[in-house]
């Protein structure tokens, strides 16, 4: 009997082991998730937890001061610039270690080694992009710079000397919800990161989808869906700028009409991961001679996907050689976009298409040879070892031609016709060194020390806007741009040969830009970043209706004040809707509407065009136009299977407006011949179908609707790490461009005083952990549009009350 | 739970009472322990924690569960090793 005991409790106890103690039953062994020494409640911090401390480190060549104010943001003080980025390394990891270890796990195409193979396709993705062969090439000419390279090691040298105090009790709780630990830290990670930052913003790329359309639709209706400028367009560079002729005059090789503007043959690419086509910013500055103090103000608010932790960490670097404060990238060292005691720095996205493919025929199916210039020539095997987490490692062979590597084959993504491939050419994966230029820029004294540093910067295109307190603001859009012969790069080209390779770049100093205009600002929202007149071909994605909200009110504003450039980042006005709204009106027939419909419209109709977060008017407007534009445009796009972009929101509001029998109104599959007015009658009878679930969801109201949330890096498996419900206003095409997951990620106002007035907010907190109360705490201020006032510390403000906690670090003796 | 599994096999009682003691005794500094800490915390981890593993937004709750799996491997192993003591015991 007590045999029979012992061996059924063992095996309970057993059972309790597996069920408990593993990841084969439950999701994540409760065990030891909810262990009282090891699991989530070492990461509960206290609400009164004490941060200072004092900390020894190897190597540190001096005492470094760490003064932590109320918000938690580090100021730190260093002589030494190189033990600053160490510290530096060794705070972004004890705040933010979890997300900086994902983030470039991420960008070097490794998920699969701790979330299985359900990432298999993106990692893959990630590897044929060229993203760890981009990250070599930067990694070297990073380190071919004495500072650069001294910088990153010191880094690398404070985020490792975090991790190794470590222990499992210790570590931040998405390793124990995974199940896994991190890893050293190295330069090569961080030049993942500015790769993964490339992707976001200059990654996102039309080749395929343009293909497509032009053989669906023939040139002309092409150019009527897809123009290359809006009528609207407000350029960043004034019209009327005079540009210098270009260098040389750019053709195209002489079998383009038949071979590239008019293919017969198709492509069956579908494009699985796409950076967010909305990923972009507003930047402005405004002269002394416009403010009321006499002095520049400079704003900037990049937009990104709101998560949680962060994109962003504020940080300020004291120094011997400079002072600066703003965000920094928990991955690389320095400050990104922020301010010194002379001058302040932000950036918007330049939109500017960078990435072209070429069609490549291989020799045969090992991808050894492809076919350039007349000769099978040998293509460099570069095979990839994907770890999966459960299963055998996953190998993959990417072939690299001179273009680049072949991205899509036999093997990836697709039917193919025939032999042929694509091989991808990207700026991104060229060297160069884009840190030097923010280590210039944290110490920058003036307008030349900014554009000499700049100089450094080839990819992502940004508009980079400065100002400085001795009263000089400039833009400059800066990256290395192809030179492009008009249509070359819109579709895919041919790459038998070198004839369609870009002839060169264009020279830096015939970049797009403005230094103290007579307008007395410069400002830039991702539109286009001049007008016709510029002599070079500029495809790219660009917003058209921030950029005029933003113009006609600096146009109009005298003595401004910090409290003006504050309001103007939030301003909700939807100047799309102004312009689209008049034609709604004028088509509907409102004699065939019903009672439902009748409301709608009066709803529209009386809306004041904000898009604050109590109006109706904002989700019925969209819902009208939403579905006008599905009914004008989706039967022509649905003729073909194959994948297509949606023509851009300025497109059919100025067909539209010009014309009113615009060719692609009538619906190809009914008999009937539609016309305006039908299309905008049947539009708002759809749109009042959803517009009716909508109210009875009670999710009318804009803000109700739009659902902000600010979701944890691991989106939809932590929904309790989010944050839902924001309920703030804004929108797409709106300068306050707040959408349900997308926005501001960093609202900054800096006027060049002496003392520098500085204020800004982000939608996050410095702690990446869950458990800390600094983990959200901005996000309400930043949902009201408010901002906190920056403690830019010198050293006579130690005893500052504003300073809450001190982290000493003393170096090893 | 080796605790739990050695505190079983040393000290003499019905095997019942073994399993009794250990798990009230642990469930309850698990259970205190936590509620300390998660307090302290002013419950924000733990109304998270509860929503993710429990589907629950209630940190006591997740409190009473540490308590609970805590007394229960700790109590089943305290079973275990008076079961496993009694059985050589009496060669």
């Amino acid at each position: 009997m007590k045999y029979v005991i012992f061996t059924v409790s063992l095996l309970i106890n057993a059972a309790l082991v597996y069920v408990l103690g593993t990841r084969e039953v439950l999701p994540i062994p409760l065990g030891e998730f909810l262990s009282v020494q090891e699991g989530i409640w070492q990461n509960a911090e206290s609400a009164d937890h004490d941060f200072s401390e004092n900390v020894a480190l190897n190597d540190l060549n001096g005492e470094v001061n760490v003064y932590l104010d109320e918000r938690l943001v580090p100021h730190i003080f260093a002589e030494d610039e190189n033990d600053a980025y160490y510290v530096q390394g060794f705070l972004h990891a004890k705040f933010r270690l979890w997300q900086m270890e994902f983030q470039t796990f991420a960008a070097a195409g490794r998920l699969s080694e701790f979330v299985g193979d359900k990432a298999i396709q993106f990692d893959r993705n990630q590897r044929r992009m060229g993203m760890v062969y981009a990250a070599e090439n930067a990694l070297y000419a990073m380190e071919q710079d004495d500072s650069t390279k001294a910088a990153l090691d010191a880094y690398t040298k404070g985020v490792n000397a975090y991790i190794s105090t470590l222990d499992k009790a210790d570590l931040p709780i998405e390793y124990k919800l995974l199940g896994y630990m991190p890893e050293k830290w190295s330069n090569f990670k961080s030049a993942l990161f500015t790769k993964q930052m490339t992707y976001t913003l200059a990654g996102y790329d039309k080749d395929f989808e343009y293909t497509h359309a032009l053989k669906l639709l023939g040139e002309e209706n092409f150019q009527l869906l897809y123009p290359e400028i809006a009528d609207s367009l407000y350029p960043v560079i004034a019209k009327g700028t005079p540009y210098t002729q270009p260098l040389a005059e750019l053709v195209p090789p002489a079998n383009a009409d038949s071979v590239y503007f008019k293919r017969n043959d198709t492509i069956h690419i579908a494009q699985e991961f796409k950076p967010n086509p909305s990923n972009g910013s507003n930047n402005w500055a405004v002269s002394g001679s416009r403010t009321q103090s006499g002095k520049p103000i400079l704003s900037n608010d990049p937009h990104l996907s709101l998560s949680l932790p962060s994109i962003w960490f504020e940080i300020q670097l004291h120094t011997k050689a400079f002072n600066s404060y703003g965000v920094s990238f928990p991955g690389l060292p320095g400050v990104v976009i922020g301010f010194n005691d002379s001058i302040a720095f932000g950036f918007t996205n330049a939109g500017r298409d960078v990435k072209d493919y070429y069609e490549i025929k291989f020799k045969d199916a090992s991808k050894s040879a492809y076919w350039f210039n007349g000769e099978w020539k040998n293509a460099e095997q570069r095979i990839e070892t994907i770890k999966v987490k459960g299963s055998s490692n996953l190998l993959d062979t990417v072939a690299y031609t001179v273009f680049g590597p072949v991205m899509y084959d036999k093997s990836f993504k697709n039917e193919l016709t025939a032999e042929k491939a694509y091989a991808l050419r990207w700026v991104a994966h060229d060297t160069s060194n884009i840190l030097k230029m923010w280590l210039l820029l944290n110490r920058a004294k003036n307008y030349d020390d900014y554009h000499h540093a700049i100089g450094y910067f080839n990819v992502p295109g940004q508009n980079m806007i400065f100002a400085s307190h001795s009263g000089d603001i400039a833009l400059w859009q800066q990256a290395t741009f192809p030179l492009r012969w008009k249509g070359q790069g819109l579709f895919v080209m041919p790459g038998y040969d070198s004839s369609y390779m870009w002839k060169g770049f264009i020279p830096n100093e015939e970049n797009p830009h403005a230094v103290n205009p007579t307008s007395g600002y410069v400002s830039s929202a991702n539109q286009r970043p001049a007008d016709s007149t510029y002599p070079y071909f500029i495809p790219g994605s660009y917003e058209v209706y921030r950029a005029i909200t933003i113009n006609k009110k600096l146009d109009g504003m005298v003595n401004i004040t910090v409290d003006d450039m504050k309001a103007l980042q939030n301003n909700n006005y939807n100047v799309f809707a102004e312009l689209a709204r008049p034609l709604l009106s004028k088509y509907v027939h409102r004699d065939q509407l019903n009672a439902d419909e009748s409301k709608y419209l009066q709803i529209v109709e009386s809306w004041n065009l904000q898009n604050d977060p109590n109006e109706k008017g904002v989700t019925a407007f969209h819902a009208w136009w939403d579905s006008l534009y599905n009914n004008i445009f989706m039967d022509d796009l649905h003729q073909t299977s194959q994948p297509l972009v949606r023509p851009e929101k300025f497109v059919l509001l100025e067909a539209l407006t010009k014309d009113s029998a615009f060719r692609f109104i009538d619906n190809r599959n009914t008999s009937q011949q539609e016309d305006l007015a039908m299309q905008v009658t049947s539009a708002l009878k759809k749109a009042t179908i959803k517009l009716n679930e909508l109210a009875s969801a009670d999710k009318l109201e804009w803000a109700k609707f739009k659902n902000t949330t600010v979701y944890h890096l691991l989106k939809t498996s932590t929904l309790p790490f989010a944050r839902a419900g924001i309920m703030n206003g804004g929108g797409n095409g709106i300068v306050n461009a707040t959408q349900h997951d997308h926005g501001p990620s960093w609202r900054m106002v800096i006027e060049m005083t002496q003392p520098i007035r500085a204020f800004a907010v982000y939608p996050g907190g410095q702690s990446g952990n869950p458990g800390s109360k600094f983990y959200d705490n901005f996000i309400d201020t930043w949902a009201k549009g408010e901002y906190y006032t920056l403690f830019y510390m010198h050293k006579e403000d130690v005893n500052a009350d504003q300073v809450k906690w001190k982290m000493s670090f003393n170096p090893v003796l | 739970m080796i605790v739990g599994l050695l505190v079983g096999y040393f000290i003499p009682q019905k095997r019942f009472f073994s399993l009794l003691a250990v798990f009230l005794g642990v469930s309850f500094f698990w259970g205190l322990f936590a509620f300390y800490i998660s307090n302290a915390n002013d419950h924000i981890l733990a109304s998270r924690v509860a929503e993710l593993v429990i589907k629950k937004n209630d940190p006591i709750l997740l409190v009473l569960t540490t308590a609970l799996i805590g007394g229960i491997s700790a109590g089943m192993a305290a079973f275990t090793g008076r079961s496993l003591a009694i059985l050589l015991k009496k060669q």
